[in-house]
C-alpha cells in the first residue's frame, strides 16, 4: 500500500480516538483527513506512543492511537514493554513502515531496511499474537484500525508502505498541520478533560 | 538509617499528596528508592514503572495531557537522556514534574555519579526549567508541595533535585 492509501484507511476508522501522531508525513495527512482537538502533531522523534500511553492511561474510556513511521517507533521502541506490563485496553499502535528515513532526500534506508521485523520485536518483548497485527493493504489496515479501536487492546498495527510510491518520504512534498504544536496540546486536554 | 529514609519518604509522600500528584513514572534508583516505595504503598497514586527516563517523561506529558498530575521519579542520569522531550513539554506548556537524586553540590561521594551531577542542573538551566536542590529533608514536604503548586500554577516543568544526604534523612 501507498501512504495516502493507508492515512486514507486510518482517517476512516478513526472516530473520536485521541491521537498522537509521529515527525513527519504522517502528522501532516492526519490533520488533512481526519483532524480534531483531541490530536497532537509532530511528537518528538521516538516518543509519539509513549505520549499515547500516557494519555492511554489517564483516559480509561477514551480510545487513543498513536501513529508514527518505523524510525521513530525504533527510536523508542522500549516503549513496547511498557504497553505491554500495563496493557492499556484502549490504546493502539500504529507504525507506518517505509524503510527509510522520512527526512531530507527521503532516501536513507532505516533498521527495517536491513531486516529489522518490529512485530517480531513486540513478540519478543513479551507481546502475544493476537494483539501484533501485519495487515497486507489498505483495506486490510482499516480494518484492523477500527476492530482495535472496539477494545481488548493494546494493539500494536504494523503496516508496509511502499517507498517506492511514498512521495511524501522527502521533507519538501509533504503536507504540514496547520495548528501549532502549543495550541495542540491546549486543545487536546480541553478535549480530554474540559480544562485547558 | 533506615527508618531516617521511611520517615523523609513518608513526608515526602504527603506533600506530594497533598500538591494533588495521582500518578509517580518511575525508574529505579537507589536514592529515591524508599519514596517509590512510599508512593506504592498508597493507593491513590498510579506507579508507571517504564525502561528509560524519556520514555518515562513522554509519558508524564500524555498522562497530563488526559487530565492527570504526575511526577517523575529518576536518577540524575535520566534527565541527559531527557532533554528532547522536557522540551517538547515546555514549549507546548505540559508540566512534567522531574524528582532526581544527585546534584552539582555537596554530598556526592562517588565518581560514577560524576556525570549524572554535572548534567542534571545544566539540562534543567539550559531549557529555562526551573529547578531547586533540596538542602534539607526536614523541608522535603513543604519544598514538593511548592514544587507542585509552582509547576501547575505556572503551567511550567519543575525539576527537584534530591542529594543521597537529603533522601537519607542524614543531618549535618
Amino acid at each position: 500500500m501507498n501512504r495516502l492509501e493507508a492515512m486514507d484507511a486510518i482517517a476512516a476508522a478513526r472516530g473520536d480516538a485521541a491521537a498522537v501522531t509521529g515527525p513527519g508525513a504522517n502528522s501532516g495527512l492526519l490533520y488533512e483527513k481526519a483532524d480534531s482537538a483531541a490530536t497532537l502533531y509532530n511528537m518528538e522523534l521516538g516518543y509519539a506512543a509513549a505520549v499515547a500511553l500516557g494519555v492511554a492511561l489517564a483516559c480509561p474510556q477514551r480510545r487513543v492511537l498513536s501513529i508514527e513511521g518505523e524510525g521513530s517507533f525504533f527510536a523508542g521502541s522500549t516503549v513496547l514493554s511498557a504497553i505491554w506490563r500495563l496493557r492499556p485496553a484502549n490504546l493502539v499502535t500504529i507504525v507506518l513502515d517505509n524503510e527509510v528515513w522520512g527526512t531530507a532526500d527521503g532516501l536513507e534506508p532505516s533498521a527495517t531496511a536491513f531486516g529489522l521485523d518490529l512485530a517480531r520485536l513486540a513478540l519478543a518483548i513479551g507481546w502475544d499474537e493476537a494483539h501484533v497485527h501485519r495487515p497486507k493493504d489498505a483495506r486490510e489496515l482499516g480494518a484492523r484500525v477500527a476492530a482495535a479501536l472496539k477494545g481488548g487492546g493494546p494493539h500494536l498495527i504494523i503496516g508496509k508502505i511502499d517507498p517506492q510510491q511514498d512521495r511524501s518520504s522527502a521533507s519538501g512534498n509533504r503536507a504540514r498541520p496547520k495548528r501549532h504544536i502549543l495550541d495542540c496540546a491546549v486543545l487536546m486536554r480541553a478535549a480530554l478533560t474540559g480544562d485547558g | 538509617m533506615a527508618g531516617k529514609e521511611n520517615t523523609v519518604a513518608e513526608a515526602f509522600v504527603r506533600g506530594a499528596l497533598r500538591g494533588g500528584i495521582d500518578a509517580c513514572v518511575y525508574l529505579p534508583d537507589s536514592c529515591l528508592t524508599p519514596i517509590i516505595r512510599a508512593f506504592q504503598k498508597d493507593n491513590r497514586v498510579t506507579m508507571i514503572p517504564c525502561a528509560r527516563e524519556d520514555e518515562g517523561v513522554a509519558i508524564a506529558v500524555g498522562l497530563h495531557l488526559g487530565g492527570r498530575n504526575p511526577l517523575c521519579m529518576m536518577e540524575a542520569s535520566g534527565i541527559g537522556f531527557s532533554g528532547l522531550i522536557l522540551a517538547r513539554a515546555q514549549v507546548q506548556r505540559t508540566p512534567v514534574i522531574i524528582v532526581a537524586s544527585h546534584s552539582a553540590g555537596a554530598g556526592e561521594p562517588f565518581d560514577y555519579h560524576s556525570a549524572s551531577a554535572l548534567l542534571s542542573e545544566g539540562v534543567f538551566s539550559g531549557l529555562g526549567i526551573p529547578y531547586e536542590v533540596a538542602a534539607d529533608s526536614g523541608t522535603l514536604e513543604a519544598l514538593i508541595f511548592r514544587v507542585v503548586q509552582t509547576s501547575k500554577g505556572q503551567r511550567t516543568s519543575f525539576g527537584l533535585l534530591v542529594p543521597p544526604h537529603v533522601a537519607a534523612g542524614v543531618e549535618g
